[in-house]
């Protein structure tokens, strides 16, 4: 039996996000879109929407003068990606 | 569906047709890859990680390298002073490490950082080595008033075991082993100090435990 992918996460720009903050303890809008290698526009888009499901929470600084916008996973967010890759298991066993 | 958020202001005088566009933008920035098959989205993951992995591994060994290299000069500069003056003040010449180390390391380490992002294994090896920082000073601090002979020996016993932690948490055997060698060598040198020359074993622990462990670290992430 297949187990559902959770849709929002069955993104690609969305799931290469959530990965690399799975991996990171948190990361600035501008390496997220350097190394997942994005659009500006996009990134914005998909990170509203993981925030908006509580996947990630966004905290909007300054350094400096420069604004700067800091993503970190959730224990939501980490838990919706636990799941998701048990379900990807469940498809390729 | 598309859903308004105000994010996106194409300017149109008019006013005509805007929603409309705004819709066409989203659907399109959205871009929606539902029909991505599980092997693509677990490469998109091992994707991701890979290459968050390589930055931050890219110069990870740069630091024990720079920190090994002040060690091991100024150990042969103290064991060379020692040796042929027998003073030991010279012991004092210790501090000099975290002087010259510090600012060294922010005006050379600065450009290899990675900016943006923190990883969970490069705070903690960081915190290890504050920590080390923190005890080899106060130790240090403390045993110049009572016997400064002593500091080379239970620095040296402290970096081995700074080594072997960030050897543990990297998953480095090379670095773990390196850094029991220096932590067991320092603890031989304190039992045989009246025979063993710990200034120079402690150079011989910077190679062993920094400098070495640094440069296969770096060439393995190259």
């Amino acid at each position: 039996m297949f187990k559902k992918l959770d849709p929002l996460l069955h993104s690609e720009l969305r799931l290469a996000v959530m990965s690399l903050l799975v991996e990171l303890e948190e990361a600035d809008f501008v390496y997220l879109r350097e190394t997942a290698n994005a659009t500006a526009g996009n990134l914005s888009v998909q990170l509203d929407k993981l925030s908006e499901a509580g996947y990630i929470s966004v905290e909007k600084t300054f350094e400096g003068k420069k604004p700067r916008t800091i993503c970190r996973i959730t224990p939501v967010g980490l838990n919706a990606f636990e799941n998701y890759v048990d379900a990807l298991k469940s498809y390729l066993k | 569906m598309c859903r308004h958020r105000g994010t996106i202001l194409p300017i149109f005088p008019s006013g005509r047709g805007v929603g409309k566009l705004k819709c066409l933008i989203l659907n399109y920035l959205e871009m929606e890859t539902n029909e991505m098959t599980p092997e693509q989205s677990l490469q998109v993951i091992s994707d991701a990680i890979a290459k968050s992995r390589k930055d931050f591994e890219r110069n990870a060994g740069t630091p024990m390298i720079l920190w090994g290299a002040i060690v091991l000069v100024f150990s042969v500069v103290i064991w060379l002073l020692l040796r042929t003056t027998d003073n030991l003040l010279w012991n004092f010449l210790w501090f000099g490490i975290p002087l010259t180390g510090w600012p060294l390391s922010h005006i050379y380490l600065k450009d290899k950082e990675i900016k943006g992002a923190r990883n969970f294994v490069n705070d903690t090896i960081g915190q290890i080595w504050i920590g080390y920082g923190i005890f080899a000073l106060l130790t240090a601090g403390a045993l110049s008033f009572i016997a400064a002979e002593y500091i080379g020996v239970i620095t040296m016993t402290l970096l081995g075991y700074a080594a072997a932690m960030t050897g543990m948490v990297l998953k480095n055997r090379f670095i773990t082993i390196g850094g029991f060698i220096t932590g067991i060598g320092g603890v031989v040198a304190l039992c045989m100090f009246r025979t063993c020359d710990v200034t120079l074993a402690f150079s011989v622990a910077s190679v062993v435990s920094l400098i070495l462990p640094g440069i296969m670290m770096n060439r393995n992430n190259r």
